[in-house]
């Protein structure tokens, strides 16, 4: 009996899982390949495990962000599963999973931000503070963690996960209220990017060496609109850093990148942007504010190197990080048809956020969209459940046409209220309904992106679970999440799925005993 | 790099969005589509039929506006009324209906007898306030739960103004195409208005042909003024002419042509803005009893002043000084039989030479501005091919267009040679003026369709590539 509770032990540790950054990893790939607890079979039985609710205001339409989880953080009461939650109001807070309450907790304070131009009050675009998720490193040579956290002043701050305090002193990395994305981190380089030009800020993808001791802050600007692919920059195996360089406007001559994607590798102590994507179409996406925006994903396939990135446009491209628009830098691997935004419209439609991908055991790579509003009406899918008004998640399988990797089209799921980006764990996609307001302008007066009156219409979101190869719903969250949730996202790990929303409220679903 | 010179020009357009927000293009009626540079000497032979569309009864010159960020997303709007008294509005690049309203209007008492010239009264265009040669590169976005733009006092962009066949003027939200605010009665039910002008909050419309039962007479209502009062300035006995109604000055006063005063002068009013009390006028000496169709004048600078051209029935052509109208500054021979057509279009030519472009029932001529011992003087340079019912003209970046019965015609503004005839493509004869913004030219024909040219090579929303 003990040798059996020995063997399910190391079974368990076997299986840990953890999910240290945005997207899961630095390919932000948003598959957490050890799940085993939830399957196609009980997910129907997923329940609030807890929630909680931080003293952390939001800012603007902004609360908290995407949840990391560690599978085993050695702390003084012992090993637990940290989850580290981080506030927009430039909190910070280590929860332990099993028991739903707060180990640690640490608010960044700093003077008054004076650098830039200031923030607009109501501005749901730069609502200042921590705007980026922060990242957990890999284990130290004592096995101790170490989440990087950037304040809203643009110090970086490295903390213990295990008991939140500093490991090494603060120094600056961003732009005060610059509105810095989810942060990545590979080889000891971390990555962030900027956008929309926030307080002043300088649109851009930022770098710097963590064992740099002078911690030389390097940058890559395509000179756009802004760098906002939520999940931040995603890096391929060659470290090239592939950031969606926003609205704006293409031009060689000058290194202008806008409306398309940039690769970006540190090398020596310079951040250079080494390759490039811009579609054919970029000055309709300019003019239309259909900006090139989407994180992208990446992943190999038949030993090619490939990313998949997507605009409010509402098409998916498939590219080789090895070239990513061929030697014209606007041709890519593939390119969808419209999937929704019939309307062109620059709000309320599109495809926003970040992807997602997987393979599953027959070695079939999936890739995974979601987006905002109805489904075009072209848009040819063998797999659907009923009309999609508000927005969905479409999985494409890649496969080979005439000797080059497609996206072909396998099922989109049913109708989300401004689908978010999916998760893919053991066979089930995790996605939500964000039950946010996106209107930025109005019949009676144009534009008017205004976070109260954002804030006053939105609803509230859903969580679903859908089979993974055929996008049939397996579980809805229904009533049960009170609020929105604006530019969070979903964290899954060991038998739970996180996500947060606008009242400062980090939900656990999972299944009771398990 | 021809490539690389084409992005680079593309690029630069595409950060500004250009109007033509009402018949020839700008308050001063010079067809002058500053702004655009997508149709050249060399490659406007290439010019393509983009799309069409199909109206519900005869349409009006179409207008743009180039760019408006609606709930629906930021749309270039093709937009033109019809004359079952429905307004239109377009998505320019898609060729997509974005909204199509229609006005309720008054029951108008049907006179037993029409005249001749009221019968299918054509519909007044749509007009907004701002000009062709004023580019918008709206980039900035309003502070968060910024006050809405009021509704009597529109700005530049703000509202479309449309005529219904009651008479009434009706101020049209541009996102939506319903009414912003009551329609008001300004001008008689069945008037035959050629066109409306916008300057400094006040609408202007011209009425021609006696249409209504009422005299021809000059329309004007102050917008920012809260009494809705239509002031009317008749034409002293005489009819208004051309097609684009008024042309207005820097200074707001507004300058419209009539003809057969007197018993055959034509004649050039100068009227204060909002009161059109008549400040000056310019009378000719010539009594003219054959009257052709007549033009609205034009006005543009030349050495750092407006000047004023007209055409005489008698096919004279006129410079005069705005401020001094009585004695013309420049007075032609007869150079075009029956006179001129529709409207004058003018623009500066890179070597900042002045041309001045008239129809005629020849086809198009073309003059330079030259300086005579301080004064300007009219050179005639070229005469088109014959082109039977031609258009006002419009220029653009030194091609000059012109509908007439073969369609849409290109010629070199330079020497008046025909680059591009559309030939075949389209397949009734244009109703209307031109109308052209953002690398596309519009116009509507008699079969009630509205076209568009242009290049597809630069038009991907329409390929897919």
């Amino acid at each position: 009996m003990r040798k059996l509770v020995f063997i399910t032990f190391l079974c368990s540790a076997a299986w840990s899982a953890d999910w240290p950054t945005d997207g899961g990893n630095p390919q932000r790939t948003a598959w957490q390949k050890d799940e085993h607890v939830l399957n196609k079979d009980n997910v129907k039985g997923l329940q609030i495990l807890w929630k909680l609710k931080f003293d952390s205001p939001p800012r603007e339409m902004h609360s908290l962000f995407a949840p990391l989880i560690l599978e085993q953080v050695k702390t003084s009461g012992g090993v637990k599963q940290i989850a580290i939650e981080a506030g927009i109001a430039d909190n910070l807070y280590a929860i332990d999973v099993e028991a739903g309450k707060v180990l640690w907790q640490k608010h960044f304070e700093y003077p008054p931000v004076k650098e830039g131009r200031g923030l607009r009050p109501g501005d749901p675009l730069c609502p200042g503070g921590m705007t980026g998720t922060p990242v957990i490193g890999p284990p130290g040579a004592n096995g101790a963690r170490t989440v990087y956290a950037m304040a809203g002043d643009g110090q970086l701050h490295s903390l213990n996960v295990a008991d939140g305090e500093d490991v090494a002193p603060p120094f600056k990395f961003g732009f005060g209220n610059g509105k810095s994305y989810s942060l990545n981190l590979v080889n000891h380089i971390l990555y962030t990017s900027t956008s929309q030009g926030c307080n002043g800020n300088p649109n851009q993808m930022w770098a710097v060496k963590l064992d740099d001791p002078q911690h030389k802050v390097m940058t890559a600007n395509p000179k756009s609109g802004g760098m906002w692919g939520r999940s931040g920059v995603a890096i391929d195996s060659n470290g090239v850093a592939w950031g969606p360089t926003g609205d704006g406007r293409y031009e060689k001559e000058t290194q202008t990148y806008g409306n398309g994607l940039i690769g970006a590798k540190v090398e020596g102590d310079e951040l250079k942007i080494v390759d490039y994507f811009i579609p054919s179409n970029w000055t309709w996406l300019q003019k239309r504010d259909l900006d090139f925006q989407v994180t992208p994903t990446i992943f190999t396939y038949k030993g090619r190197e490939l990313l998949a990135t997507a605009s409010k446009e509402c098409r998916v491209y498939l590219m080789d990080v090895k070239n990513a628009g061929g030697d014209d830098h606007q041709t890519p691997l593939d390119r969808t048809p419209l999937i929704c935004n019939e309307e062109v419209n620059f709000a309320s439609a599109g495809i926003w956020g970040s992807m997602a991908n997987w393979a599953d055991a027959r070695g079939t790579q999936w890739v995974l969209t979601p987006f905002w509003g109805p489904v075009h009406s072209n848009f040819k899918v063998p797999v659907s459940y009923g009309p999609v008004k508000n927005g969905a998640v479409v999985a494409f399988k890649v496969e080979d046409k005439g000797g080059k990797p497609q996206l072909t089209p396998a099922w989109m799921s049913r109708d989300m209220n401004r689908a978010e980006p999916p998760v893919i764990a053991n066979g089930v996609v995790y996605s939500y309904g964000n039950g946010e307001n996106t209107e930025q302008a109005y019949a009676d007066r144009g534009l008017d992106d205004s976070s109260p009156l954002r804030i006053k219409n939105s609803t509230h979101a859903v969580l679903y679970a859908l089979d993974a190869e055929t996008g049939k719903e397996l579980y809805s969250s229904g009533d049960q999440i009170s609020t929105f949730s604006h530019f969070g996202a979903i964290s899954v790990a060991n038998g739970r799925v996180y996500m947060t929303t606008f009242d400062s409220t980090l939900y656990c679903f999972g299944l009771p005993g398990k | 790099m021809r490539r690389n010179l084409a992005l680079i020009a593309l690029t630069c357009m595409l950060l500004r969005a250009a109007d033509w927000p009402t018949v020839g293009g700008s308050p001063q009626r010079d067809g002058w589509a500053k702004s655009e540079t997508a149709f050249t000497k060399d490659n406007v032979k290439g010019l393509e039929l983009l799309y069409k569309f199909k109206a519900g009864s005869a349409p009006s010159t179409p207008m743009v506006l180039g760019r408006l960020i609606t709930y629906l997303g930021f749309k270039e709007m093709l937009v033109f009324a019809d004359s079952s008294d429905s307004a239109y509005s377009l998505d320019a690049d898609l060729n997509r209906a974005i909204w199509k309203a229609h006005f309720s209007t008054e029951p108008v008492k049907t006179p037993a007898v029409i005249p001749e010239g009221c019968r299918d009264l054509m519909p007044v265009p749509i007009a907004m306030a701002g000009s062709s040669t004023a580019v918008v590169a709206r980039t900035s976005r309003p502070a968060p739960g910024a006050v809405a733009t009021p509704v009597r006092r529109p700005a530049r962009g703000g509202e479309f103004f449309a005529v219904s066949s009651d008479g009434y003027l009706h101020i049209v939200n541009p996102s939506t195409g319903e009414d912003r605010a009551p329609a008001m009665q300004f001008v008689p039910p069945n008037s035959k208005v050629s066109a409306l002008n916008i300057s400094d909050n006040v609408v202007y419309a011209a009425t021609l042909d006696g249409c209504g039962g009422k005299a021809d007479s000059m329309y004007a209502l102050d917008l920012a003024s809260d009494a809705n009062k239509v002031v009317a300035q008749p034409a002293q006995g005489g009819s208004i002419v051309g097609s684009e109604g008024s042309a207005i000055g820097q200074d707001g006063f507004v300058y419209a042509q009539a003809r057969n005063l007197n018993g055959g002068n034509d004649a050039v009013f100068a009227l204060q803005p909002k009161t059109l009390a008549v400040n000056d006028y310019f009378l000719t000496k010539t009594k003219i009893t054959e009257l052709g169709p007549g033009a609205t004048p034009v006005i543009f600078n030349w050495a750092g002043s407006e000047v004023i051209a007209a055409g005489g029935s008698d096919g004279r052509l006129f410079l005069l000084d705005p401020k001094a109208m009585k004695v013309p500054l420049f007075e032609s021979e007869p150079i075009a039989a029956g006179g001129f057509h529709n409207a004058f279009a003018s623009w500066e030519d890179p070597e900042k030479l002045r041309w001045l472009y008239a129809s005629s029932a020849a086809g198009v001529i073309g003059f330079r501005v030259e300086d005579r011992s301080g004064k300007p003087v009219l050179t005639k340079v070229w005469a088109s091919a014959a082109l039977a019912s031609a258009s006002a003209p419009v220029i653009a970046n030194g091609v000059v267009f012109v509908l007439a019965s073969n369609g849409l015609n290109a010629l070199d503004a330079s020497t008046g040679k025909m680059l591009y005839n559309s030939g075949r493509a389209i397949t009734s004869p244009a109703r209307g003026g031109l109308a052209i913004a953002n690398r596309r030219i519009y116009f509507s024909t008699q079969d009630n369709n509205v076209y568009c040219f242009g290049f597809l090579a630069e038009q991907p929303q329409l390929t897919g590539k």
